[in-house]
């Protein structure tokens, strides 16, 4: 690949919830040639105090951006909260010079300053838009025939889509369809492909957050699918981490696997299951595993 | 809802007139006014699909009428998940998710904080994440061949108490509605 390199952005989740995105991730970047290194001084996105206060959430952004900026490198986030955050605020910044001015006073006491120098990529937004479909395709050596994949889009992959959105329709999204098509599974339609985790109402009413766990499962179930594609790390908790809870909430079992994308990418690419961390996922995938011709058995 | 003589009579002493420009004039709200009632919102929104509590369109008209005390302490400004579809199909880009946030960051002003708000800055100004990422989960790390990580907790914490929210949460204490309890977001 090219010499790009990336601030590889982790989040709150990945790094204690979700090793096994944070593992297929760096485990399918080496293996493409990408280049990405850890900021240690990376916090938390801003995300979750959007809901107390604009601007302390802003100036947290900002923090991370500026960090990133400092060492002349774009950033690549693996949770869509945080890519969208992150996102959206260097939009807001850019335009809004009054709150940048505001902004960069604090950023200052750390000696920061965020400039817009840096920008902030989604890792499947650069999959698919920097790398692409075809030059991906050449690394793949073991389609993965026969798996039936229900692709969750997820909100903030998507929306805002004047922010966030790259060449996705928000409502007919079909970037992650192409995605998982090159790894030589199948996207399988399902009737709640577009409904959300309920990330968001986990902390507020936890018995929605799984109520909407189970519609999906349902619909998943219901179309036959092997597992759910995920691509953002509060997705993946919800589905894969809360997937007991909601069972017990629905009152009935689902076990469905849950796939971060880099996981089914890594499978194709021939990587070792143990590798692109299978035995960190929740939902065990060992059943699913053993159908895809040429995998190891994992430990 | 109960029957038309259950419900209470809206009167003048209910209202405070300035709410409307208080959204407006707050990050996320500036588009309130532009809301014809379509009702888009509440028909594509999925926590409406599933709890009744939560209806966008009757939270923007309560809010437009004047009624303040109504919006900022009930718990349904808190069950928006944020998911951008009402904000994707308003026809008047009215831009409801961001409002739906610009209310709660009212409540929080005005001494309303819903409890997670205030779990999520202490857990934010202790350890830089929502979550502790310590010598616990970096051997789980190291074990898996990741990389420690060290959040830093420190510059977060200066930039919730420099912007004030930090003691606003704090003297918000006690004041904040009643609400089940659930896993911080």
């Amino acid at each position: 690949m090219s010499g790009r390199q990336f601030a590889l952005f982790l989040g709150c989740n990945a790094p204690v919830r979700t090793l096994n995105y944070d593992m297929a991730t760096r485990a399918v970047l080496l293996r493409l040639g990408v280049g990405f290194v850890d900021i240690d001084a990376f916090a938390c996105c801003g995300y979750p105090l959007e809901a107390a206060d604009h601007l302390t959430a802003l100036t947290m952004a900002a923090r991370n951006i500026a960090l990133a900026e400092a060492k002349g490198l774009d950033i690549l986030a693996i949770c869509s909260a945080c890519s969208g955050t992150l996102m959206r605020a260097r939009d807001e910044l850019l335009k809004h010079p009054e709150m940048r001015a505001r902004v960069n006073e604090r950023l200052a006491k750390e000696g920061l300053e965020f400039k817009g120098t840096s920008v902030v990529r989604h890792l499947l937004r650069f999959l698919h838009e920097d790398i692409g479909p075809e030059e991906l395709r050449r690394h793949v050596t073991h389609p993965l025939k026969g798996i039936k994949v229900a692709v969750h889009y997820g909100c903030h992959y998507l929306k805002p889509s004047e922010v966030v959105g790259g060449s996705d329709d928000p409502e007919v999204p079909h970037t992650v369809d192409e995605l998982v098509a090159l790894t030589g599974a199948e996207s399988t339609p399902y009737s709640e492909r577009q409904l959300c985790c309920g990330g968001g109402v986990l902390g507020y009413r936890e018995a929605d957050s799984h109520r909407l766990i189970a519609k999906k499962l349902d619909s998943v179930l219901a179309a036959g699918a092997d597992l759910l594609e995920v691509h953002c790390a509060f997705c993946d908790v919800m589905y894969d981490g809360n997937q007991k809870a909601a069972e017990r909430a629905a009152g009935k079992a689902y076990d469905v696997p849950v796939l971060v994308y880099p996981q089914l990418l890594g499978l194709a690419m021939g990587i070792d299951p143990d590798a692109l961390g299978f035995r960190h996922n929740r939902v065990r995938a060992k059943e699913l595993l053993a159908r895809i011709e040429g995998v190891p058995a994992t430990r | 809802m109960g029957s038309p003589d259950e419900l209470p009579l809206v009167t003048d002493s209910d209202l405070d007139p300035g709410f409307a420009d208080r959204v407006r004039a707050t990050p996320g709200g500036e588009g309130i006014l532009h809301c014809y009632a379509c009702g888009t919102c509440s028909a594509s929104c999925p926590i409406r699909a599933i709890d009744d509590e939560f209806n966008p369109r009757r939270i923007i008209r309560l809010a437009l009428l004047g009624l303040k005390d109504e919006v900022l302490t009930s718990q349904f400004i808190w069950l928006c998940t944020g998911c951008f579809i009402c904000q994707e199909r308003c026809p008047q880009d009215v831009r409801i998710t961001d409002l739906m946030m610009a209310f709660r960051n009212i409540a929080t002003e005005e001494g309303y904080p819903h409890p997670t708000v205030r779990a999520i800055a202490e857990a934010l100004e202790a350890h830089g994440a929502i979550l502790e990422i310590g010598e616990f989960e970096n051997e789980k790390r190291a074990k898996a061949g990741l990389p420690a990580r060290h959040m830093a907790a420190g510059p977060v914490k200066d930039i919730i108490e420099g912007t004030g929210l930090g003691p606003r949460l704090r003297e918000a204490k006690g004041k904040a509605p009643a609400t089940k309890g659930g896993e911080g977001a």
